[in-house]
């Protein structure tokens, strides 16, 4: 069994009054360091392959790092149901790509490009969607809190077509309807979520979230406005109000990614208000705040972990250039075969340790932020659920959600 | 045997999510629960009993005909170590659903033989199998519609120039080195050759036989039958439709490699330095069938077959040689092997056959650039 050693980290001691109402969603922070590393090495030596395992032992981590009332969650699912679920997800995949290919080159040159791009705009985001909803299936029945397990009904067509029919609506509104698209879209979830014998129930009010929408869809219009305006009060000869204009757009760009935050951070909020299981209700007091801050330190830890090899070949060009007389010393060494080696090195050095951030500082941070943001009122109302016989759902065709990471 | 010692548990029976104080002991069938009131002990099997972690406390699940049946136990890290220390062997291992470590080295062991076998033998073999059964005429529309981007792509700004015009004599000895060529070659259909006007060595072969040799090829070389050679060469891919093979090739491997990978888009560089190195072994094989084709051919129409090769010197003399790691990833290096396999195929033609143009074609073809004209298959 691959499950990576965790090492313990002290933890409160548990204690076990009368049935509290108000728990909490407490993240224990184990070492993640050496999970990452072993899966990413391990993912590279065998071409890919291992990373079933290595995501899996990523979700056991946060699953079971993540208690409510002492007890953490569950994750059950295992590697080998992610491999045999990629392979399914491949032989969809790959009759997909062969006829794009085939119609784009064989097409003609008229219906063949429109043939394909049918295919690759429309048909295959609707598969990839369906796929992701199954994916969802495939999470929650693998996870287990106290013993009993989630599951999700509905099916990815129903899904597809619900986001069908309010992208038309928010294409027809010109965006202006994205909140109401998204929270159709999280009732479908949830409601088609059990844990247990409980339902999802969901009801939240889209209104709070307007007025944020509405801020950053007047603010993107603006940008398209400014980035327009600018070259063209540029060439009517205004170039100070033009670079005044091209100076505020990145400002501007920046100001709207805060915006955008607080309009997920609220979000959140709402929606988790809004979900009920069976009398437990839930309720976040997340803060845009530490989420941006969360951000903006994992970006400047970045920065500065590309600024380091990034400045010693500079340094070499420099030295390079200022004395090419000068043999030796650091130029030679970084140009040489061993420097060779070593720069690979260091590369390699620095992909781990890109990962290793993201996966700590971002991933975990804003994780464990939105976990410790979270109140469970009525935990007592457990009593009165029970595991379903017969419920199993999500079996292990139902493991696409792995392999196919559209970015690259 | 002992009956072991009682200690506290949390557990949880997989129907509700309550938890139950319970008292646990070692038993030798496995591990006993007793709940409150009146009720008959629960045994664990230890085969079915499985040990997520022994600290900060000791947790169980139960895993039954590869079945998670939904029960957990918490217990308190000494107190289990002192009760089940002995038996920590016996207990069964593994998730429900999960294969042994053993196994799964072995799968992925199979599963990277596998994608390397794909990518050196599956893949040209199956490029060489489907090729012949694409009809033609789509090769041919093929070829004609990258046509237009290929010109474009070697002439500077505008498309490039072709050389001689129609019926001039330079044509004419073209076209009579291009007719004793494929008298004795197996063509799907007859090529039509060109020679483009640009600065740059090359020749290639589109999709539908459409084959254009540069212009330095006619200005370095030292005999016609050097010439003819490359062209022979070109006519090899062609015979073998190695553009079609290509693009199966290729379209298989990004598909392949997408598929070890997980990545769609092959965006990624990983992706595509596995391309350019499974791709260029690839086509550096399809080179070598090339030369064969050339030498078969060259021979047939009494020309020197080993004439290629003094073409190919020419070339190495003026570019100092340095064996590199790019040689690897070129797609179309002119290595030694290539000569000496060519030597070697060409061992037993006489020596200095009957040039295949006469001296006066020769000095034709020498001169068709002298005149030029548009491609007809050019955008305006």
């Amino acid at each position: 069994m691959i499950v990576p050693n965790i090492d313990p980290v002290p933890a409160p001691p548990v204690t076990e009054p009368a049935l509290p109402t108000n728990l909490r969603l407490v993240p224990v922070l184990a070492p993640l360091a050496g999970l990452v590393i072993k899966g990413l090495l391990l993912t590279i030596v065998t071409l890919g392959f291992y990373r079933f395992w290595y995501k899996t032992a990523l979700r056991r981590y946060y699953w079971n790092n993540t208690t409510l009332a002492g007890d953490g969650f569950e994750y059950t699912g295992t590697g080998k149901e992610l491999f045999v679920g990629f392979l399914i997800g491949i032989a969809i995949v790959l009759p997909l790509y062969f006829a794009v290919t085939l119609v784009s080159i064989f097409g003609g040159a008229l219906l063949g490009p429109i043939l394909a791009a049918v295919l690759t705009s429309g048909i295959a985001p609707a598969v990839f969607l369906m796929l992701a909803y199954r994916g969802r299936r495939y999470r929650l029945a693998r996870t287990r809190y106290y013993g009993v397990r989630f599951h999700q009904t509905g099916s990815g067509m129903g899904y597809l077509l619900r986001t069908v029919k309010w992208l038309i609506l928010t294409a027809l509104t010109l965006g202006i309807l994205v909140p109401y698209l998204r929270r159709a879209l999280e009732r479908y979830k949830i409601e088609n979520t059990w844990y247990g014998s409980a339902q999802g129930s969901f009801a939240a009010p889209v209104k709070p979230l307007m007025k944020i929408w509405l801020v950053l869809w007047f603010g993107a219009l603006l940008v398209i406005f400014l980035s327009i305006g600018a070259p063209i009060l540029y060439s009517s000869g205004m170039t100070a109000l033009g670079g005044v204009l091209t100076a505020l757009l990145p400002m501007l760009g920046l100001a709207l990614w805060g915006v955008w935050v607080h309009y997920r951070v609220c979000e959140f909020r709402l929606f988790l208000a809004g979900t009920e299981f069976a009398g437990i209700t839930l309720e976040s007091g997340l803060r845009t705040r530490s989420v941006i801050w969360a951000q903006v330190r994992y970006g400047l830890i970045l920065l500065a972990i590309v600024a380091v090899p990034i400045g010693l070949s500079v340094m070499t060009a420099l030295k390079a250039k200022v004395s090419p007389a000068m043999d030796g010393g650091l130029e030679t060494f970084l140009t040489g075969p061993l420097g060779g080696s070593l720069s690979a090195l260091m590369a390699f050095g620095v992909f781990v340790l890109f990962a290793l951030v993201t996966e700590i500082l971002l991933r975990r941070r804003l994780w464990q932020l939105r976990a410790q943001s979270v109140t469970v009122g009525n935990l007592g109302a457990l009593d009165r659920i029970i595991q379903q016989a017969g419920s199993e759902t999500g079996g292990v065709g139902d493991a696409f959600d792995t392999g196919f990471d559209v970015a690259g | 045997m002992d009956q072991g010692m009682d200690i506290p548990a949390r557990y949880f029976d997989g129907v509700r999510p309550v938890p139950q104080p319970v008292m646990l002991r070692a038993v030798p069938q496995g591990v006993e629960i007793r709940l409150s009131g009146e009720v008959p002990p629960i045994v664990w099997p230890f085969a079915e009993a499985r040990l997520d972690s022994l600290k900060p406390e000791a947790r169980l699940h139960r895993v039954s005909r590869n079945i998670d049946t939904g029960e957990r136990l918490v217990v308190e890290a000494e107190a289990f170590a002192s009760a089940f220390a002995p038996y920590l062997k016996a207990f069964g291992k593994g998730r429900a659903g999960e294969a042994s470590g053993l196994r799964i080295a072995l799968w992925t062991g199979g599963a990277i033989a596998s994608v390397v076998f794909l990518f050196f033998v599956g893949l040209p073999l199956l490029a060489r199998v489907l090729a012949p059964l694409v009809p033609w005429s789509w090769e041919t529309t093929l070829g004609k519609s990258v046509e237009p981007q290929v010109l474009e792509m070697f002439g500077k700004g505008s498309a490039v120039q072709l050389c001689g015009e129609e019926n001039s004599p330079g044509k004419a000895a073209l076209d009579a080195m291009v007719a004793r060529l494929s008298a004795g070659a197996k063509l799907p259909a007859p090529v039509k050759v060109e020679v483009l006007d640009t600065a740059i060595t090359n020749a290639f072969a589109l999709p539908g036989g459409h084959i254009y040799l540069f212009r330095p090829i006619i200005e370095k070389a030292g005999s016609p039958d050097e010439v003819a050679g490359v062209l022979a060469h070109e006519i090899g891919h062609v015979v073998h439709r190695d553009a079609m093979r290509g693009l199966i090739h290729d379209g298989a491997l990004s598909l392949l490699i997408g598929a070890v990978l997980g990545d769609v888009t092959g965006g990624s560089t990983v992706t595509v330095l596995a391309k350019m190195m499974a791709g260029s072994a690839y086509s550096r094989e399809n080179e070598s069938e090339a030369d064969r084709v050339s030498v078969d051919l060259m021979r047939h129409a009494g020309a020197d077959p080993r004439a290629i090769n003094g073409f190919f010197r020419r070339l190495g003399a003026g570019e100092k040689s340095s064996p590199s790691i790019l040689d690897a990833l070129s797609s179309h290096p002119v290595t030694a092997e290539r000569i000496t396999a060519v030597e070697k195929l060409a061992a037993d033609a006489p020596q200095g056959g009957k040039p295949i143009l006469s001296a006066s074609e020769w000095q034709a073809l020498r001169g068709i650039c002298n005149q030029t004209r548009p491609s007809p298959a050019a955008k305006s």
